[in-house]
């Protein structure tokens, strides 16, 4: 069989994580001076966008009193605060994910059998898949964000930028240069944050591949394979030709042991692989809630009063599309890892056990019995990360919206 | 010359339904038995000429709703029908895209095990399935003919007009419309004449077979449950018989009498028998006995010798005839998980669709329904439009909540049989079996929701809410 890395299918996220100077895994084999380039290089990305987000709270307080601006500055900040939530969890937590990349990348983890390398292989390419849709998908919103006010300013509407500058824009050479500095900063953020979404899904999505081979593993359990007959030609290795075939009895209860004791150390492992990434990130996807429960509203209240396909209603409804999009993902894959690891239970009793002994069997039972707790992903240990949590969120922006619309 | 096709399985107990799909359109090709080629592209013809017809009626149906779109209440009334029939287009379009699902799905009972103890009791949950699944597709077909029925019946009353919004006093007109059952965009005049008739005779076409594909294909589904329904009935009957037979197998019986006993004297522990000691060296000995290994080629372990202490003195023979009514009971069970897994993934996506489209229609018929201002044909076509669509999600509502009460049932039945009678390897199969059963087999529509009567409950209340609502805010 050949050698796969589990590792591939998170080899493009991390890329482009290192490319943004977001997060960047540290290989021993770098010189001192291109590490001191790229720390000098991740500073100045902080500075920057630290000053992005400070400049539009500054403006946040001055048009405290005007709501449309307000409203405007807010949804730009609380996205990007919501980024700045996760890459201080990428940044502050480094340490833990790069505990949790080396987990990955063990032998309990790794590939043992054929149908075990096409679903790894899979994974890998859904994965990169995702990850090309919602990067060009926030490259083509920034590419219009940027363009918006450019055709605005053709037209002679004034344009009005959504943090606080400290100099006059209507001088053309300053508004380009403003325009160039907002269009940058938040390019990269969206590309970042859009990584990073996806690198924690690219994680939810390993666990979920790990049971689904764990799956295939325990309704194969009884199935000879080529450790099997080396055992046999170990013992009997005079006569091989006669006993190739026969199998002795204290050798399958080694194996079956040995298998039974494998497959829940793998089980053990994925579980706390999950554990891990859920409080790694259990902050940051707290203020992602509450950011995107703020921001429907707002869009929602924003909406209601625009007529049907006006230039703003088209911008309003893709920037509800793009929140809706990204909280999908997380839901999708966290129902996706629920509904994988609910069938463990059936997997252990498809595979062949009435061919064990009664005492095997109830070791059977006790992980049965364990593996019948689900491994659901939760935020802020009261929300669920599943389908059920979108539907209500769909459910009560639609009622929003009728709400307001009807007043 | 056509020869009986040969079938086996479900397709034999489905054929009238597949035969009915055929003859509505459906682009299913297979089971037939004259497989030329000229039949089958006279086949592909007639299927295709069947799609384009629907296709094309649809989409003057939703030109019609998008040229009449300024006045509200028409508005509503054409989505309304729009989505009814979206579910007819959506169904034929899923068919033809995962008909290879829907035979796999069909050949999973191609061959299923059978041991000569539960022939009998096979053969009577078998036939009370093909019967419900037969008074199920009658009931079905009874109920589209009539609504087809008194669609067109309910054409013939009324006023046949439609509004319009008369831009300058922003007031509703009524302008006069073809009387035909369906407001449809024709590049023909339809106000009378020939063209009115041929109209007329198009669109009571379209609804029989629009209406017969959708159903048709619900009808299927549900008949897998209700099959996989009887396969658990018929676990659950033979449940008892099974452990009465396995208690056979039992090498150890404690003496009952003197566990009981009451003894005021004696306050010391009571002593092992030496009867224990004994089984408990075979065990340790025998090796845990009855491995097999599959693809080795290993021979299931016989017991040798016969256990001095087995108290009904059964004959090896009769040991594996205990033993493998277990197994059958195992292998079918199996089987049945297969047979709902399969289900599931042929159909989910199609529940996804009809749940959703069902949801947007009952929202806003909950909003029709608050203009019934008395016993008119409006009201009647309202009424008629939500019963049906209520219906249509009852149906695989209430299939789908019997497969999971009768999934989880099974630990009940093997709770009340005298497991305690039974020998060690039954005592774990029954506790591996209760184990398994405590996750209730369901049918899930692309994981977003669960096929049961809660579904419906929530979507009946939703439907009440929205119409209570609109009420008090008119």
């Amino acid at each position: 069989m050949e050698k796969y890395s589990v590792f591939v299918a998170f080899a493009p996220h991390f890329k482009a994580l290192a490319r943004v100077a977001y997060f960047k895994i540290v290989s021993k084999d770098e010189s001192n001076a291109k590490r001191m380039l790229y720390e000098l290089y991740r500073f100045m990305m902080w500075f920057f966008i630290l000053l992005y987000n400070i400049q539009h709270l500054i403006r946040v307080i001055q048009v405290r009193h005007s709501t449309e601006q307000l409203v405007d500055t807010l949804f730009i900040l609380l996205t990007t605060l919501n980024c700045l939530g996760k890459q201080v969890a990428f940044n502050a937590r480094s340490g833990r994910i790069h505990k949790i990349i080396e987990t990955i990348q063990e032998s309990t983890f790794a590939p043992t059998k054929p149908n075990h390398l096409d679903l790894l292989k899979k994974n890998a390419v859904s994965m990169s898949q995702i990850l090309s849709f919602y990067q060009c998908g926030c490259l083509t919103c920034a590419a219009l964000w940027t363009i918006f006010p450019f055709i605005n300013r053709a037209r002679g509407r004034e344009v009005t930028f959504t943090g606080y500058l400290p100099f006059d824009t209507s001088v053309t050479s300053t508004f380009y240069l403003a325009l160039a500095y907002m269009s940058v900063l938040i390019t990269i953020q969206a590309f970042g944050h859009v990584t990073m979404d996806c690198t924690i899904v690219a994680f939810y999505a390993q666990a979920k591949v790990q049971i689904k081979m764990l799956r295939y593993n325990f309704e194969h359990f009884m199935d000879a394979d080529e450790e099997n007959i080396k055992i046999d030609t170990q013992i009997t290795g005079t006569n091989y030709e006669q006993n190739t075939h026969k199998v002795n009895t204290n050798d399958i209860i080694i194996m079956t042991q040995k298998r039974l004791t494998n497959y829940v150390d793998h089980y053990e492992k994925i579980a706390s692989f999950v554990k891990e990434v859920e409080s790694i990130f259990s902050e940051a996807m707290i203020v992602q809630f509450f950011a995107m429960a703020w921001v429907i509203c707002m869009t929602v209240y924003k909406i209601v009063s625009l007529s049907l396909l006006s230039v703003e209603f088209i911008s309003m409804a893709m920037y509800l599309g793009c929140m809706l999009g990204q909280l999908f993902i997380y839901c999708y894959f966290g129902t996706k890892l629920k509904v994988e690891s609910e069938f463990i239970c059936q997997s252990v009793y498809c595979g062949d056990w009435l061919s064990l002994s009664p005492s095997f069997r109830r070791k059977l039972l006790v992980f049965m019995s364990y593996c019948s707790k689900p491994l659901a992903l939760r935020t802020a240990y009261i929300i669920p990360m599943c389908l059920d949590t979108y539907i209500a969120v769909l459910k009560s922006s639609y009622s929003l919206f009728t709400f307001l619309n009807r007043n | 010359m056509m020869t009986k096709v040969k079938t086996q399985g479900l397709v034999t107990d489905l054929m009238p339904n597949i035969k009915l799909m055929q003859a509505a359109g459906h682009f299913l090709f297979n089971y037939h038995s004259d497989n030329s080629g000229m039949s089958m592209l006279l086949r592909k013809v007639y299927s295709s000429v069947h799609a384009v017809l629907i296709v094309v009626n649809y989409v003057c149906m939703a030109i019609n709703m998008a040229q009449y779109s300024d006045e509200v209440n028409e508005l509503t009334a054409n989505t309304i029908t729009v989505l009814f029939f979206a579910h007819s287009v959506i169904k034929l379009l899923f068919f033809a895209l995962n008909s290879k699902s829907f035979y796999r799905t069909l050949a999973i009972w191609n061959q299923s095990n059978s041991h000569p103890l539960f022939t009998e009791s096979d053969a009577r949950y078998h036939q009370l399935a093909l019967t419900k699944m037969r008074r199920l597709l009658y009931c079905i077909c009874g109920v589209t003919v009539l609504s087809v029925a008194s669609w067109v019946t309910l054409t013939f009353f009324g006023e046949s007009v439609r509004f319009i919004a008369n831009k300058e006093t922003n007031e509703t007109m009524t302008e006069p419309a073809p009387r035909l059952p369906l407001k449809a965009w024709y590049p023909f005049n339809t106000m009378s004449g020939t063209m009115y008739i041929a109209a007329f005779a198009l669109q009571i076409y379209w609804l029989l077979f629009s209406m017969a594909i959708a159903n048709l294909l619900d009808v299927m589904f549900c008949s897998w449950l209700i099959f996989a329904c009887e396969q658990l009935q018929h676990l659950k009957a033979i449940m008892k018989p099974l452990m009465e037979l396995s208690a056979s197998l039992d090498t150890y019986r404690p003496n009952t009498a003197e566990l009981f006993r009451a003894s005021s004297t004696e306050k010391s522990e009571k002593v092992p028998d030496p009867v224990d000691l004994d089984i408990r060296g075979i065990y340790s000995t025998q090796q845990d006995f009855g491995i097999t290994l599959r693809g080795a080629g290993g021979k299931l372990q016989t017991f040798g010798q016969p256990t001095p202490n087995n108290p009904n003195g059964l004959t090896q023979k009769q040991e594996m005839l205990a033993r493998s009514a277990i197994k059958y009971w195992v292998e079918r069970h199996k089987h049945v998980v297969r047979l709902v897994a399969s289900i599931g993934d042929t159909y989910g996506t199609a529940l996804l669709f009809h749940m959703l489209i069902s949801t947007i229609t009952l929202t806003l018929l909950a909003y029709q329904a608050t203009k019934i201002d008395g016993v008119n044909v409006y009201a009647f076509s309202t009424l008629g439009y939500l019963t049906y669509t209520l219906g249509q999600v009852f149906h695989f509502c209430i299939f789908g909540n019997r497969l999971i009460e009768e999934s989880s049932s099974v630990m009940e039945a093997a709770y009340s049989c005298q497991w305690y009678d039974g020998s060690e390897e039954a005592k774990t199969f029954v506790q591996i079996v209760c184990q398994q059963c405590q996750k209730a087999m369901s049918i899930s529509g692309a994981k977003f929701f669960t096929v049961s009567l809660d579904l419906f409950a929530s979507v009946l209340g939703a439907v009440v809410t929205y119409f209570m609502v609109l009420v008090q805010l008119k």
